[in-house]
């Protein structure tokens, strides 16, 4: 150890030099104060052995300042000294020495007082080596997370979560608190929304994210029922998961001309869907384990749909709110939540008026980091997705000149949906493209008349008042569940025209069919009469045979539709 | 938070009890809990009387021990749990993979 000796006594000394060299340290002596600092500043040395009485600056003195001016994380300072007094031996202390040791120096003394001192100096080096590593490693990795962030916000970017029906909060690093929130246009208007949370934290968390959102918005896009979608995610997500970590989630689609919300929470805390007219709150509990944990063979999806009008609202969140603690950790729970939705039911933002309400239980803003809170309205209109036309030159291309049927009998309507698969197949034409909405709607329409009203008979004079409709689409469900019998024909034949194409959609069920004159008659004013201002809207014609249970529909398109847009009809 | 384990006589049953708060705090100790019995407990039951409080984590930890006892062959009892843990296990329907008792 290099270590400077400061006394104005040559004797002292040249005696404590050689003591300590012979001890195997290096030496630089120091005959004053000015010396003292001198030698200091050139040597740089570990530690120092000061006399208390020099001419210049004294001990006291030089201490102060070579601590001031010592760059290491500890230097020490050890006094010599032949004054006994106390209130001098304490003076040492006070002015910045470690110790003192007194004159005469006594060898053995000296030699476990410095080897006691370059231990302590070891451990000092040693954190401050430890703690510039932790922070380079800290450094790198909040690096790392800013650059994951921006990769997975590519990924799980959130689709049309800015739409003005939606009001959210998100903390910034949600990703990395586990949660995600997506949300899409259904291709034929309407909209759907995913709240998802994964358990645990930092990446683990966020790496469940990139296939959720992946198949969120490819299903999305191509017309995929929730089922599909959510028997697709728990698919990957149990394959790509490790055990013990799961994915809690509700998903929610907003159907805006039909005026229905389909909803399934799976493992969330309850959601609730609002009448701000009647003021009653309904809960939406969660039905199912969390996506991840259920073997694919066993996964099974049960919707609930609600009705959705300009008067209600849809409030869904995940656990953090309910979590959110105070400074005595007292948790906020559900309670306090319902009562803050009660209270701001017609507040403009019901989402920012709970922000508010957590954040002045909790006291501080920095835990309400992992809140995350979606509310949700009724569109205002049906919007297409903008398609930039395919070429300049008026092509054919793919199946524009085919037809395609299928029949689907009994088991198979209930567990299959044909529309995205025939969808697929028809825009394979991509001249189709733009009128992507309008052909999704047609055919819904039909093939969800000929499957409700047709095969399992439902009257959708049933969706007039309140209960009709829940009771509307809980026996559909559950005839679906249980269906053993009965078909559906599907056919579609695109022919090429001169200036675009004919689309001809025949559905035939095996229902006994309708008063097909009487529907007809009022259908056009009538919302609930099968789609049909809907369909009569879009298609060049549509005529009933077989007593009603067969349809013919033709939907004519052409180059110049291109900019074409679905509107709301109501 | 204290997890405490006991193995009948016989080898064939493990009970393993939760004091305090169930969170990851409890990780290593709720894994050696199980992991050190040889061979794997017929009987494992989780008793949560003295279980205060239940995260995410924990269902996670729950659901690595039934994937170590055999998975959808396990016998695992959740036993004890007070009206809050409940309604956690109830939410996530555990139900369908754990005997609530």
């Amino acid at each position: 150890m290099k270590i400077l000796i400061a006394d104005d006594n040559t004797t002292d000394r040249i005696i404590l030099s050689r003591v300590l060299q012979n001890l195997g340290h290096q030496v630089i002596q120091a005959s004053d104060g000015n010396d003292a600092i001198a030698n200091f500043i050139e040597h740089d040395p570990s530690l120092v052995l000061l006399d208390v009485l020099m001419p210049g600056y004294d001990g006291y003195e030089v201490a102060e300042i070579i601590k001031e001016k010592s760059s290491k994380p500890w230097f020490p300072i050890i006094f010599l000294t032949s004054l006994t007094e106390a209130s001098d031996l304490a003076k040492c202390i006070d002015a910045g020495g470690d110790d003192f040791v007194s004159k005469p120096i006594n060898k053995i003394i000296i030699k476990a007082k410095i080897d006691a001192f370059e231990r302590i100096i070891n451990l000092y080096q040693t954190v401050a080596e430890q703690r510039e590593r932790i922070q380079f490693h800290h450094e790198h990795l909040v690096q790392e997370q800013e650059a994951a962030k921006r990769i997975f916000n590519n990924i799980a970017h959130r689709g049309c979560l800015e739409s003005s029906n939606i009001n959210y909060h998100l903390s910034p690093m949600s990703i990395f608190n586990g949660d995600l929130m997506l949300a899409a246009e259904l291709p034929m208007g309407g909209m759907r929304l995913l709240l998802a949370d994964f358990t645990g934290h930092g990446l683990p968390a966020a790496i469940g994210a990139m296939p959720t959102s992946e198949i969120f918005y490819g299903m999305t896009t191509k017309g995929f029922s929730i089922p599909d979608m959510m028997v697709e995610m728990n698919m990957r997500l149990y394959g790509v998961l490790p055990r013990g970590v799961f994915c809690c989630v509700i998903v929610i689609d907003i159907d805006a001309r039909d005026r229905t919300l389909t909803i399934w929470n799976a493992g969330a805390p309850d959601s609730f869907v609002l009448n701000t007219r009647t003021k009653n709150i309904e809960p939406v509990k969660s039905s199912h384990l969390p996506l991840g944990i259920q073997a694919p063979e066993k996964f099974e999806v049960f919707c609930q749909t609600h009705e959705f009008t300009r008067d209600h609202k849809l409030i869904a969140v995940t656990d953090g709110i309910i979590e959110a603690e105070d400074s005595n950790g007292k948790l906020f729970g559900e309670e306090r939540l319902i009562a803050g939705i009660r209270k701001n039911l017609h507040s403009e933002s019901i989402c920012d008026a709970l922000m508010e309400e957590v954040e002045s239980f909790c006291g501080k803003t920095e835990q309400t980091d992992d809140v995350s809170l979606l509310e949700v309205v009724l569109p205002r209109s049906v919007k297409e997705e903008f398609v930039q036309p395919t070429a300049t030159s008026k092509s054919f291309s793919g199946t524009c000149d085919t037809a395609l049927s299928l029949r689907l009998r009994g088991k198979s309507l209930g567990t299959f949906d044909p529309i995205p698969m025939v969808m697929q197949t028809l825009l394979t034409c991509n001249e189709l493209g733009p009128h992507r909405a309008r052909i999704f709607t047609v055919l819904s329409e039909l093939y969800n008349n000929s499957l409700d009203h047709g095969v399992l008979g439902l009257e959708s004079e049933m969706k007039n008042d309140h209960e009709g409709f829940t009771k509307y689409y809980q026996t559909r469900a559950r005839s679906l569940e249980s269906i053993e019998q009965g078909f559906v024909d599907v056919s579609v034949d695109h022919q090429p025209t001169e200036d675009g194409g004919i689309l001809l959609f025949e559905l035939k069920d095996s229902g006994i069919g309708f008063e097909v004159e009487e529907l007809l008659k009022r259908g056009v004013k009538d919302y609930s009469g099968r789609g049909l201002p809907l369909l009569l809207n879009l298609c060049d014609s549509i005529e009933y045979f077989d007593e009603g249970s067969r349809v013919v529909a033709s939907y004519r398109w052409k180059f110049e539709d291109q900019k074409d847009k679905l509107t709301d009809p109501i | 938070m204290a997890v405490t384990s006991a193995t009948s006589t016989d080898g064939t049953s493990l009970t393993i009890s939760i004091e305090g708060r169930f969170d990851f705090s409890a990780h290593q100790a709720f894994r050696g809990a199980y992991e050190k019995v040889s061979p794997v407990p017929k009987h494992i039951s989780v008793d949560m009387s003295a279980t205060t409080y239940l995260d995410s984590s924990a269902l996670g930890m729950l659901l690595l021990l039934r994937d170590h006892s055999g998975g959808d062959a396990s016998n695992i009892k959740l036993t004890g749990c007070n009206e809050d843990i409940r309604k956690i296990l109830t939410i996530s329907n555990f139900e369908q993979l754990f005997e609530i008792v």
